[in-house]
């Protein structure tokens, strides 16, 4: 009996303690301020009749289908700087594009502050621009340590957008570049680089309000 | 004799007629694996057509901010990440070492004893990655374009893992061998997991190729909205 007890059931009680302390120490603790009950789908009203039910799944079914775009759309991806022209089901257009770097600039004198993020959310295409010009921001001018131009034709470069630009709103671009190499890199202030190719294919095929989803 | 022939011949005819009539509607109204309850449906399930409910509730509620979801499609095999109610990036699922009777699990844990669709990512753990863009370039691009070098680059990961709460993790990974961060602690995370497993861990694993997998890696930030689509 002592030996079962010390050879079999002391091992044992060991083993379970060591596997209760394991788990114990590597549980990760869920971090704070992550709110668990995002959407409340406890409380439906879900009718128990065959025929209201089916009705009410039909109209849930509806407006799920309303809110996606009839015609293709625009998606940006920023994680791995690709572009797509597509519907849900087929993608007409797969190309690499770079987006905004997200770092920070400080105006040291004025403390004004840029974040060259591309901006995330579902915007639209507003216009498109043969041949546009770069109207040179305050912070270009800041980030090379040189003086703010008084004059607006200081401000104007015209070679570096590309053949086109279509603006999605808030000063923001999909254009070309003529740093082809670097397609791929987050090294944009915020607009979205294209290769000549595809912007040309994209221009093409994308008509003025057309949605931009950008996450 | 001869008309007991003629008469079984005639008979013949309509009875095979309405056995394939009758196989073709028997086989046209079995539901496919998989499938699940619609307001169309001919075979109603009131029970899937409530959770189907909370599921087009919730997806409907999550449309209306203007931040991004992750939909776990198990009903359509598929991953999701969706702006407004509309696809973004999708990546149909290989599920790897995974039996039907594990996705039901996982939705079962996921949806819990309140049968909530709805989960924020808790943790993402990454085993192994590599970069994607050479080091020694991107101090060139850095230099020139004056953005920290850390900012510009694009880690591929060779497997990681995203958790939500309960141990209800999704393990991805890729045909590339990356650099483990810590040798230790992935060892110790997969014992966990082994431990975990036969108390009921609920765990799928899916391979992506590289350029989906960065997105998704990137993309799942922690507190990111996740949908299930439950496996039925």
């Amino acid at each position: 009996m002592k030996k079962v007890f010390f050879f079999v059931i002391v091992p044992l009680v060991f083993l379970v303690g060591v596997l209760v302390v394991f788990m114990a120490i590597t549980r990760e603790k869920p971090p704070e301020g992550i709110k668990l009950a995002l959407v409340d789908t406890v409380a439906t009203n879900f009718p128990k009749d065959e025929k209201l039910a089916r009705k009410e799944l039909g109209n849930a079914e509806k407006s799920l289908l309303k809110l996606k775009p009839v015609k293709p759309y625009i998606v940006i991806d920023t994680h791995a700087n690709r572009i797509y022209y597509r519907t849900e089901d087929s993608i007409y257009l797969d190309a690499v594009c770079s987006t905004g770097s997200g770092s920070e600039l400080i105006d040291s004198v004025t403390k004004r502050k840029w974040v060259f993020n591309t901006p995330r959310g579902v915007f639209k295409i507003h216009n498109k621009i043969k041949d546009p010009w770069w109207r040179k921001p305050d912070w270009e001018f800041i980030a090379n340590s040189e003086p703010i131009p008084k004059n607006e034709s200081d401000r104007m470069d015209g070679n570096v957008m590309g053949d086109f630009a279509m603006g999605f709103g808030d000063g923001f671009f999909i254009h070309g570049t003529i740093y082809e190499r670097l397609l791929g890199i987050n090294v944009t202030h915020g607009c979205v680089r294209l290769g000549t190719e595809d912007l040309h294919k994209l221009v093409e095929l994308t008509p003025i309000g057309t949605s931009v989803y950008i996450f | 004799m001869q008309s007991m022939m003629t008469s079984a011949r005639r008979l013949s005819g309509p009875i095979v007629g309405v056995l394939t009539v009758s196989l073709l509607v028997s086989c046209a109204g079995k539901k496919q694996p998989g499938a699940t309850t619609t307001s169309t449906d001919k075979q109603w399930d009131q029970q899937q057509a409530e959770i189907q409910y909370r599921v087009l509730q919730a997806e409907l509620k999550l449309a209306k901010s203007n931040q991004a979801y992750l939909v776990l499609d198990f009903q359509r095999n598929q991953l999701e990440i969706k702006l407004q109610g509309t696809t973004v990036w999708n990546y149909p699922m290989t599920i790897e070492k995974t039996e039907a009777s594990e996705l039901h699990e996982f939705s079962e844990r996921f949806m819990g004893s309140q049968q909530n669709v709805v989960r924020p990512l808790l943790f993402k753990y990454l085993f192994a990655a590599s970069s994607r863009t050479p080091d020694s370039i991107l101090a060139i691009v850095s230099g020139a374009t004056m953005f920290p070098s850390e900012l510009l680059q694009r880690t591929i990961p060779e497997r990681f893992q995203l958790k939500w709460s309960d141990d209800i993790v999704l393990d991805i990974r890729t045909d590339i061998v990356g650099k483990p961060g810590s040798k230790w602690k992935n060892t110790m995370v997969d014992i966990r997991q082994a431990i975990a497993g036969h108390l009921g861990d609920a765990l799928v694993s899916v391979k992506m190729p590289k350029d989906n997998a960065i997105t998704l890696y990137r993309a799942a930030v922690i507190g990111l909205p996740t949908l299930i689509y439950p496996a039925s």
